[in-house]
């Protein structure tokens, strides 16, 4: 006995997405670095978004700082003070907001660039393929750090900028892998058939090769998250950034240049420092597990 | 990995390291010997040059250096009292337009040839007949006639208007004809080339960009050799870094340090802090009057700013000395007016009319004046509606600022102004505030022993004549016929104490007008290897500061080595025993990790 029951072609599309995504979850879940990292970035994402909760906003002013110059660690401050009298804890749980936000914000902004010119250089080809592939050979050699320095330097200091220069000078890794992709998924028959069908560029394009890169996207995407952040760290403590907003890059920046290194305040610099290590290595975690999960060569060598 | 392949691995390991151990130990004393052939001056520096050209450095690096190399006539002392240098004495006609010196006799130029008059004239020569050496210092050469030596031994300058101080403060740094009338171009950065001939106690003879200056002493120095042979400036970037260095006994004299930095030296075995009273003050710029000298407005500062009753509740809402106990750890003092403290005969204190931190009375004084709250809690201008929202710019290289800039800005919220903090570069800073297109910034000079430099950027003689901000000779465009009259007195007075009076005055007409407000002087915080040195004579005298004096390098000259007669510690043949018997013992565990290996192997 049969029973036929009509199925719409959305139905049918849900299905199967929620059948891959359960897959691929099942992957990802089999794989103990991919958890912990998971966790460890839900915790500290968690942390940040509570901040305003846990720790009142006022305990960033100066003017109602209560502590004493660089205190080493007590009971009224766990993680000692700053030399304002500020609480490194309060600083380190409020620096997580703004460097995680520059840190995913300039990673959307590099993925976004990097993904568009990546298809369209692999499905368009031709003169203008080959133009966007140097252009974005271009910015691949250029020492990023410095032509970060540089940029900044001349387009001044803030979070906006900032977010620029870091999503200028990594979206072309992305591009790259993009278009290697796109160039796979377009030798395969079925986008021979949706061409024989009369389907466009731009439908070809979204509907066809962009949903068979978006995992593989989505897996460099989390890779480039920690080195966004690192580099936003590496900005700020090199003075680059903008002095009056909390950032772990920036509270290491006041913290060597009012000399925590010869004073011994260790609290002042270890605090920023395992945070920016812990959360770099819980998205790195996290982006290899994933890229094991969509790369079935890497899955292989795993396990 | 086997517990054999481990146990071997750690020997081999320990022998490499035994072996580069004997290696140090062969090579620190030829190191050794090396450095107690001349006894160097080492002391941190993170300045570049930017010219050795004594007419027309800006920078403290080569204000140092020039000092050193050349001299003026008429040297500071170690209390800035005027002395005899090169000059022995000196002596003004009535009228005070003719000055008379008489140049010092026997001495000689670090290349052997005798330094005389003529040098002398030839050196105020340039500044008056050189057009681009005249342009660089203008405020001073603008003001002289002519520059004669009628014998090797008097040398007579002749002034437009008298001007006793600028003739014996400034300084002039006299230069050898016989080399400088060489020159294609005397005014050209790299006009003299290195090793620099002088007469003064040090000559600059070697520079790497980014890695030291030497300066080697001059043995025929007319006020006797100095006790070093010779002063390196050594680049250190990182602050930190240079502290090491101190504490390593790599670098001798480390200035600039921070208090967390004073505080982990204090108490050390061989180191010195010399926490000493500055000459620099932190000021906040106000934009309140961008207008050229035909009255043109020019910038866009905000219109609020120039009601003297806005700039006097923003000056109460400053709490200097919260600023000094937190920023510079009590390392400074509040801050009144232009003249630090330091100097204390020019220094107006403000007595009364002092205004306290007192937040409430500068709400109620701009209640009073009709700037009513919003319903965002932000003032607004009577009138106009415009709300005060003001800019504020600080240097984004320093810390120091960006917590002032934060302490301020929240005190400043307290009246409901909106402030917004900007971290701008220096260049661009410098360009935006030069063009008025700011509203609050950050300044800070240090201050020379003759207050005429300072107060003469405050005249009304100085405002810009074009609106393209190219003319920096006005600090902020501040106006008063009074000041200047005052100005003007005080430059001729030559009794001091009059002129002292003159000078305080004019400090308590910029108090009340509040163009800038001024937060602190800080404290020089500097440290020395005291092992090494002894007898600096710090300026002032008493409680003076080693780095940063002015007029006369006194401690580099009067610095001795502590240990002269005290040659390194060990004899040679101890340490080519000890090297010997490291690579003997090294040689022993390498044959039998060797001899193990062999066996291991068999072994398995």
């Amino acid at each position: 006995m049969t029973t036929t029951t009509p199925v719409s072609p959305r139905s049918l599309r849900w299905a199967r997405r929620r059948q891959s995504f359960t897959r691929s979850w099942n992957a990802y879940r089999s794989q103990r670095t991919g958890m912990i990292g998971l966790f460890l970035l839900a915790a500290i994402v968690i942390l940040a978004l509570a901040a305003p909760i846990l720790v009142d906003e006022s305990q960033l002013s100066v003017t109602q700082a209560t502590g004493g110059r660089m205190e080493p660690p007590s009971a009224g401050f766990p993680l000692g003070t700053d030399e304002v009298g500020r609480s490194i804890l309060a600083l380190t749980l409020w620096g997580a907001r703004l460097s995680l936000l520059i840190g995913l914000t300039a990673t959307v902004v590099a993925i976004l660039v990097g993904t568009a010119i990546g298809v369209t250089a692999g499905h368009i080809g031709g003169w203008y393929g080959w133009i966007a592939l140097r252009f974005s050979d271009w910015f691949m050699v250029l020492p990023s750090l410095v032509v970060a320095i540089a940029l900044l330097a001349v387009l001044g200091r803030s979070m906006s900028t900032t977010i620029l220069v870091i999503a200028m000078v990594s979206w072309s890794g992305t591009t790259r892998l993009v278009r290697a992709q796109t160039l796979t998924v377009q030798a395969r028959p079925y986008l021979e058939r949706a061409k024989a069908l009369g389907a466009g560029h731009w439908h070809q394009m979204t509907k066809h090769i962009l949903p068979n890169v978006l995992p593989l996207v989505l897996a460099s995407a989390t890779l480039l998250v920690p080195s966004a952040i690192l580099m936003e760290s590496s900005l700020a403590w090199l003075g680059l950034g903008d002095p009056n907003v909390v950032s772990w890059g920036s509270i290491l920046n006041r913290a060597s240049s009012n000399g925590a290194v010869s004073a011994h305040a260790w609290w002042y610099l270890l605090p920023p420092g395992l945070a920016i290590l812990l959360v770099v290595l819980a998205f790195m975690m996290c982006g290899r597990a994933l890229e094991a999960v969509f790369n079935p060569r890497l899955r292989g060598e795993q396990s | 990995m086997n517990p054999h392949a481990l146990m071997r691995r750690c020997l081999s390991a320990a022998a490499a390291l035994l072996l580069s151990a004997g290696a140090l130990a062969v090579a620190a004393p030829s190191a050794a010997a090396q450095e107690n052939d001349t006894d160097s001056l080492l002391i941190a520096t993170d300045q570049e040059v930017d010219t050795f050209n004594p007419f027309k450095r800006r920078f403290v690096i080569t204000y140092n250096t020039s000092l050193m190399t050349y001299e003026t006539l008429v040297r500071m002392g170690a209390d800035y009292e005027p002395e005899p240098g090169l000059a022995t004495e000196w002596e003004e006609s009535e009228d005070g337009l003719t000055w008379t010196f008489t140049i010092r006799e026997g001495v000689e130029w670090s290349d052997g040839e005798p330094l005389t008059a003529q040098d002398v004239a030839y050196t105020y020569g340039l500044l008056i007949e050189n057009q681009a050496i005249r342009d660089w210092n203008i405020d001073f050469a603008g003001n002289l006639v002519s520059a004669e030596a009628p014998d090797d031994t008097t040398f007579v300058l002749t002034l437009a208007q008298p001007s006793p101080w600028d003739v014996l403060t400034r300084e002039v740094f006299v230069v050898p004809e016989h080399v400088w009338s060489t020159y294609p171009d005397p005014s050209a950065d790299d006009a003299n080339q290195l090793p620099l001939v002088g007469s003064g106690p040090f000559q600059v003879t070697e520079y790497e960009t980014g890695e030291f200056i030497t300066l080697e002493a001059n043995e025929g120095y007319w006020d006797g050799a100095p006790g070093f042979d010779e002063v390196v400036f050594d680049y250190y970037e990182e602050s930190d870094a240079a502290v090491a260095a101190l504490e390593a006994g790599e670098v001798d004299i480390v200035s600039g340090l921070n208090p967390a930095q004073i505080g982990a030296l204090e108490g050390q075995d061989g180191i010195t802090v010399n926490n000493a009273q500055g000459r620099r003050y932190v000021s906040l710029t106000i934009n309140y009057n961008s207008v050229t000298k035909d009255g043109t407005e020019f910038g866009d500062g905000h219109p609020a700013l120039k009601d003297p009753i806005v700039r006097q509740a923003m000056h109460m809402a400053i709490d200097k000395q919260e600023l000094v106990d937190t920023v510079l750890d009590g390392n400074g003092q509040p801050a009144t007016s232009i003249i630090p403290e330091i100097f204390e005969q020019y220094h107006w204190d403000g007595g009364d009319a002092v205004l306290d931190f007192d937040i409430e009375a500068a709400n109620a004084l701009l209640d009073e004046a009709g700037y009513v709250r919003g319903d965002d809690g932000i003032r607004t201008m009577p009138g106009t509606g415009e709300p005060l929202s003001f800019r504020f710019y600080q240097h984004a290289d320093s810390t120091d600022y960006a917590t002032i800039a934060q302490f301020v800005s929240e005190w400043w919220a307290e009246l409901g102004l909106e402030i917004t903090p900007e971290a701008i570069e220096q260049g661009t800073l410098n360009d935006l505030a030069y063009l008025g297109e700011f509203d609050i910034a950050f300044s800070g000079w240090g201050v020379g022993p003759n207050p005429t430099e300072q107060l003469g950027m405050h005249t009304c003689a100085v405002l810009p004549t074009l609106t393209d901000g190219t003319e920096r000779s006005s600090e902020n465009n501040y106006c008063n016929a009074e000041f200047d009259a005052l100005h003007e007195q005080q430059k001729v007075e030559s009794d001091p104490e009059a002129r002292a009076e003159l000078v305080r005055e004019q400090q308590r007409l910029m108090y009340e007008d509040t163009p800038v407000i001024y937060l602190y002087y800080q404290n020089v915080l500097e440290a020395y290897n005291s092992d090494k040195i002894t007898g600096m004579t710090m300026q002032p005298s008493e409680g003076g500061m080693i780095t940063g004096q002015q007029g006369y390098a006194w401690a580099y000259v009067t610095a001795q080595p502590a240990d002269a007669e005290d040659e390194g510690g060990t004899p040679m043949w101890v340490w080519i025993a000890v090297a010997a018997a490291v690579v003997v013992v090294a040689a022993g565990a390498i044959v039998f990790v060797l001899q193990r290996r062999k066996t291991a192997d068999e072994r398995e």
